[in-house]
């Protein structure tokens, strides 16, 4: 029984659900939370989890669930984990707020990828589900929505700082998402004949007087041109003070940004900045694509053509390369948990250190003394042993290591300037990459 | 994020931003303290009242730095670590701290023993932060309820 890690996977957009309801503390925990689980299993359509935990992971299971839940507990709280050992992947939690509190459940689910939520059928079972729970347990607010869209929308602070987010909660209607359930105070705020009469796919007064909307028949098409139709009408309806011109441009916007980009990247960085891009949030993946797609790196500068080489001024040259395969096996002493194939001293080493680095942001999350002291001598000599073994270069020692030099072809490199250049920012890692040089490098190689 | 308390003490007490509680902030950094259970602790940064006229006992308020991947955590881990997070910094640096540090003494007149007012702890941001700011403020949220004493924040 192996849960499917959510973050495991590559990021991708995923249907976000946040549901806080309240319960009665008279009966047992096991009957307040019988119309929860009956519900998701009713309507949790090819999502079901299959895997409750606590402390221990077992097979979904109402057994499992109780005992996950007296595992989890810790004073006025306990929390429950659920998960999925097959695609789609779920990350789910049910927190509970036990007395002397006020009790309460909290719900969040993610579910990925979104697209899982293309069928009307699917998705209207979710409808059903959050319908369901919100005429059980009364929420002051509970919305669904694409994930990386409520990232792009502000979500949940909505321009306030995260304290006062914190205290306040979602006390206006800043965002209409996909779904929603307005608990009576929004209601109120919005009054109760206009929450209702508001233009959406559905709208429907609870028993208990919360209010469901739905903008839109389907989750995943949110950024399509209807669905941004329907969301702003929605939404300044309930806002009347809202300009719609202004919500339908930012939701369009909003659209644009998440659009899919093409990555047509400088092919001598293409491996590397793949994986930058991989690593990207997903809300902010294709806007950094079309930034590296109209990114040149700039052409290395640290070399000298061969007839202007300055000549070994060392003793003992054989001395001189032992201390740069010393420096160098000092980059493979740091790096060779995280990056294995800096063993291999290939070109892909150097690419799977470039992005090691730029993924740690080394030149700003360490001491800077450090880096220039012990790093920066490791990367050039390292740099320069991957020349030598690959593109039979040859040192040319100096004194000062700033001026050593690795001769391929009808070049002469300097690979510690290149590492000085390389640890200055973030950004330097990638303008001043080992990656290019070597690529650079190899094309000059003659 | 030590620069940037500096740069806050020295602010009018009106636009501080983190350290507006304070008269007169005096900032020190790893600062040995001590408590029955954790024994010697040192605290990233100890934050005290230097003010003449502030009252006793001088105000103190702790920081702790971690710099933890919070990036890839499920949702009932990503709050459960916070939680463990939380509770160890207030064991270590809150509650009562009897400060070691024999500079700040003077300022201590009556003995080393004074209460913490505030535990802050604060998470490396950038990469190693939940990429949804839902998930990162609901998990602060049950922080703030479960731990109170301890503000979280991410750089």
């Amino acid at each position: 029984m192996k849960v499917l890690e959510f973050y495991g996977l590559k990021e991708e957009d995923h249907l976000w659900l946040t549901f806080k309801g309240a319960f009665g503390s008279q009966a047992a925990l096991e009957s307040e939370l019988e119309p929860f689980l009956q519900a998701l299993e009713e309507h949790a359509d090819g999502w079901m989890p299959d895997v409750a935990e606590g402390k221990r992971q077992r097979k979904y299971a109402r057994a499992a669930i109780w005992k996950a839940l007296k595992e989890g507990h810790d004073g006025d709280s306990t929390a429950l984990g659920l998960y999925r050992t097959e695609w789609p992947a779920l990350d789910m939690s049910l927190w509970l707020w036990l007395p002397p509190r006020h009790p309460e459940l909290d719900i969040i689910i993610k579910v990925k990828p979104l697209s899982f939520f293309t069928e009307a059928e699917r998705c209207h079972h979710f409808v059903e589900m959050v319908r369901a729970w919100a005429s059980r347990y009364p929420v002051s607010h509970a919305a669904a929505h694409s994930a990386d869209d409520a990232e792009l929308a502000g979500s949940p602070r909505f321009g306030r700082d995260m304290q006062t987010s914190i205290r306040d909660g979602f006390d206006k209607i800043y965002e209409v998402c996909w779904l929603n359930v307005f608990g009576p105070k929004l209601v109120e705020t919005v009054g109760r004949e206009r929450m209702l009469s508001t233009p959406a796919w559905r709208v429907e007064e609870l028993p208990n007087g919360c209010v469901l909307l739905v903008t839109w028949p389907t989750a995943a098409d949110f950024a399509s041109d209807e669905a941004r139709l329907a969301q702003a009408r929605a939404h300044v309806h309930l806002r009347p003070d809202l300009d719609f011109d202004t919500v339908l441009r930012t939701l369009l916007e909003r659209s644009a940004t998440l659009a899919p980009v093409e990555p047509r990247f400088h092919p001598d960085m293409a491996p590397l900045l793949s994986r930058v891009v991989d690593r990207t949030a997903s809300h902010a993946r294709q806007r950094r694509i079309a930034e590296f797609n109209a990114w040149q790196p700039p052409e290395p500068e640290e070399w000298l053509p061969a007839d202007a080489a300055l000549p070994s001024d060392v003793n003992d040259p054989e001395r001189a390369r032992e201390h740069y395969d010393t420096l160098a096996e000092h980059l493979v002493a740091l790096l060779h948990t995280d990056v294995p194939s800096v063993f291999e001293a290939t070109p892909e080493s150097l690419t799977d250190a470039d992005f090691y680095f730029w993924r740690e942001e080394f030149p700003t999350s360490r001491l800077r003394e450090a880096i220039d002291a012990h790093a920066v001598p490791a990367i050039g000599a390292y740099l320069g042993e991957v020349l030598v073994r690959n593109l039979g270069g040859k040192w040319i020692p100096r004194q000062k290591l700033e001026e050593a030099q690795v001769l391929v072809g009808h070049r002469v490199w300097l690979p510690f300037v290149r590492a000085r250049h390389y640890m200055r920012s973030r950004q330097s890692l990638l303008d001043y990459s080992l990656t290019q040089l070597y690529r650079v490098a190899e094309r000059h190689r003659g | 994020m030590v620069a940037l308390l500096q740069a806050d003490a020295k602010l009018p007490r009106a636009e501080r931003r983190a350290l507006g509680d304070f008269d007169t902030p005096r900032i020190e950094r790893h600062v040995g303290v001590w408590k029955p259970g954790p024994g010697l602790c040192f605290a990233d940064v100890l934050v005290i009242e230097e003010g003449k006229l502030a009252g006793w006992p001088p105000r103190v308020e702790t920081f702790s730095f971690k710099s933890r991947d919070l990036s890839r955590l499920n949702g009932k881990a990503l709050e459960a670590q916070m939680i463990e997070d939380a509770r160890e910094a207030l064991r270590k640096y809150g509650e009562v701290l009897d400060i070691r540090r024999d500079s700040l003494q003077p300022l201590l007149r009556q003995g080393s023993e004074v209460p913490v007012s505030r535990v802050r702890l604060i998470y490396e941001g950038g990469d190693l932060k939940p990429t949804n700011t839902n998930y990162l403020d609901a998990a602060v949220k049950k922080v703030h309820e479960k731990v109170p004493g301890v503000e979280v924040l991410i750089q």
